[in-house]
Order: C-alpha cells, then sequence, then structure tokens
C-alpha cells in the first residue's frame, strides 16, 4: 500500500507518524486496560483518530492522547448514564492490571497495590508512563500541585511501606 | 508541525530526581520501560495508515455535517428575516397610497375653500346689482309686506300701518295713535 504523503497534525510526515504511532500505540493500549475496558485496542485508535481529526494543534499531544483513552475506557465501562464509578472499580479487579504488570516485578506489583487508587493512578503515570506532571494534570484534568501532592503522598506511603517491611534492600 | 511536546521536554530537574527516586523505591530500573518496538512493525504501519485515512474521512464528513447543520440552524431565522422584510415592504406601499391619498383629499379641499373665498366677495355686488334691477319704489308706497300686515323682519308685533298723504302743514309732532281691535 502507498504510503500517505499529506502531513497531518500534530505527527509530521509519514514517517514520523509511524514512528511516534508505534511508540505510543502500545503503552496507549496497556493504558486502556489498565481501566479495564473490554476493547482497548479500539480505545486506543480511536484516540488517535480524534486526535488527527482535530483541525488546531494540540498543546500537549501526549496528554491529550493519554486522557482521550481514559475518558472513553471510563465510558465504555459506565453501563448507564451518569452512573459514576470508583477508581477502586475501575484500577482493580479487573483482567487489566495483570497485562502491564507483567513488565514489572511481583515485588513493585505488590506495593503499587497497597496504594489508594488515586495515588496508584498519578503514580503510574508519572514512574511507569514516564509522563510529567504538567501532562498528567491535563490527563487526569486536575491541577498540577494536586498531582505533585500524590505524587509526594504516593512516596511518603511507599516509604512506610519499605521502613515497615524493612524491605529497603530494594533500593540497594 | 512534528510531535513536539513541551510538557515533557521542559521538564525541570527536580521532577525528574523525583521520578528517580520513586522508580528506586519502587524496584523499577531508572531507564523507562522498553513498551515498544524499535522499528513499527509492517502491521502497525498499515493500522496508523488507516487509522490516518479514517481521520481525514471524518474530518471531512464533520466539515460537511458542521456546514449543514449551520445552514439547517440559519434557514428559520433567514425565513422569518424574509416574512418581516416582505410584510413591511408591504405596509410601506399601503402608508404611501394612504398618504397620497390624503395629500389628493386636502388639495381637493383647498381647491373648494379657494372656490368659497373667491364666491364670497361676489355677494354683495350681486345684491346691490338686483336692488338696482328692482329700482327704486314709488314716493309713498311701502312694500306689499308691510301692507298685509306681515311680520317685519325684525319680529317686532304687527301693526296696521295707513299710508296718508302729508299736507303741507304736516307737523312730526301732531298726530294722533290709532288703536286697532
Amino acid at each position: 500500500m502507498e504510503p500517505l504523503k499529506t502531513p497531518l497534525v500534530p505527527f509530521g510526515d509519514s514517517h514520523e507518524f509511524h514512528d511516534i504511532f508505534a511508540s505510543l500505540y502500545p503503552r496507549l493500549v496497556s493504558y486502556a486496560r489498565r481501566y479495564g475496558a473490554t476493547y482497548p485496542e479500539d480505545i486506543a485508535q480511536e484516540a488517535f483518530v480524534i486526535l488527527m481529526q482535530r483541525d488546531s494543534p494540540v498543546d500537549h499531544p501526549t496528554a491529550y492522547l493519554y486522557g482521550t483513552v481514559r475518558t472513553l475506557s471510563l465510558t465504555e465501562r459506565r453501563p448507564l448514564k451518569n452512573q459514576s464509578i470508583s477508581l477502586e472499580a475501575v484500577v482493580e479487579p479487573g483482567k487489566g492490571p495483570d497485562a502491564d504488570d507483567d513488565l514489572l516485578s511481583q515485588e513493585v506489583r505488590e506495593r503499587m497495590k497497597a496504594l489508594s487508587p488515586t495515588f496508584r493512578e498519578t503514580l503510574w503515570l508519572f514512574v511507569v508512563e514516564d509522563l510529567s506532571i504538567r501532562q498528567i494534570s491535563e490527563i487526569l484534568d486536575i491541577p498540577e500541585a494536586t498531582v505533585k501532592t500524590r505524587i509526594h503522598r504516593a512516596k511518603a506511603h511507599l516509604r512506610n511501606q519499605l521502613n515497615s517491611s524493612g524491605g529497603l534492600h530494594v533500593l540497594a | 508541525m512534528s510531535w513536539h511536546d513541551p510538557a515533557r521536554s521542559s521538564e525541570p530537574e527536580s521532577e525528574t530526581a523525583l521520578r528517580n527516586e520513586l522508580r528506586g523505591l519502587l524496584g523499577i530500573p531508572a531507564q523507562p520501560l522498553n513498551y515498544f518496538e524499535n522499528d513499527p512493525s509492517p502491521e502497525l504501519i498499515l493500522l496508523a495508515d488507516d487509522l490516518r485515512r479514517e481521520a481525514q474521512r471524518r474530518k471531512h464528513t464533520a466539515r460537511r455535517q458542521s456546514s449543514w447543520l449551520l445552514l439547517a440552524a440559519a434557514l428559520p431565522f433567514t425565513l422569518a428575516l424574509a416574512g418581516v422584510g416582505v410584510w413591511g415592504i408591504a405596509q410601506k406601499h399601503k402608508a404611501d397610497r394612504l398618504t397620497a391619498a390624503v395629500v389628493h383629499q386636502e388639495a381637493e379641499i383647498q381647491q373648494l375653500a379657494a372656490a368659497q373665498q373667491h364666491q364670497v366677495p361676489q355677494s354683495p355686488a350681486a345684491d346691490a346689482q338686483q336692488l338696482r334691477v328692482q329700482g327704486p319704489q314709488p314716493k309713498g308706497q311701502q312694500p306689499r309686506a308691510l301692507l298685509m300686515g306681515q311680520a317685519s323682519p325684525k319680529g317686532r308685533p304687527k301693526e296696521l300701518v295707513i299710508p296718508v298723504q302729508r299736507s303741507p302743514d304736516f307737523n312730526p309732532n301732531n298726530n294722533e295713535s290709532v288703536k286697532t281691535h
């Protein structure tokens, strides 16, 4: 098939678009799976289409993609309109976290699970997805200060956890 | 525009240090996790191109849809405006007709008034002419109306007036009143 030549916002030329898609798509699928989406691939693809469909460019395309995936996943999980789902129900239980956690050790998984869903979500985006605080604030639609607070609280929880279990060997 | 994310590229060092610290606490290697392949697979390239086409198709459809929606939304207002405009024009024509009729009537009234004013000065002349035609009354002869005892024009009571031949030694103070029954 002949590759597309027309540049498309915000991906630039075809080659650049393929590289970015190849790097972000698996991450977005994994992120949708974390929210327990039934069809995480469809959601990740839809997020890309929505981004490319836009006329005006977005300031932070990565954050936009993650935010779209999050919204679509939560919407897919919502059987009735206006029915809210708790983060605990969204992130765990479900088949979602299993796939992501393949990349992490059992010990890390246990530590992440010990955190509250709110802190876990922020910490995951910051540490595992390697996103900035600014991007996380856009994805979760909360102020940057709140993101920082959550990260620092998660850090304190992790420290307490390590101190109580005497697991400082992880640092070593 | 290339894929440029300022939020990621302009990340302060404190954030990077915090991330590394958290990675240490969690036991995750300092390097980012290898989520993706170095070279995109042919399947991923095909999928990316398909998504790109889909985005372009939706973009065109959405544009067309939005213009149709705009048109549909503007149609009632346009119709209402056109209706008001037609009604206004009809009202203006009606007002013009009425104004013309009023002006015409005023002109007729003025003409009539001018004709009346022209006729009023002729009346005294006509009276004078009539008197001239009747001629002077013979001396000592009263009008027939007075002889027949009719009421005077001023509504005075009826009187029988007998004309008399004035004698040469007529004295206006030497007269006799005769009562009638």
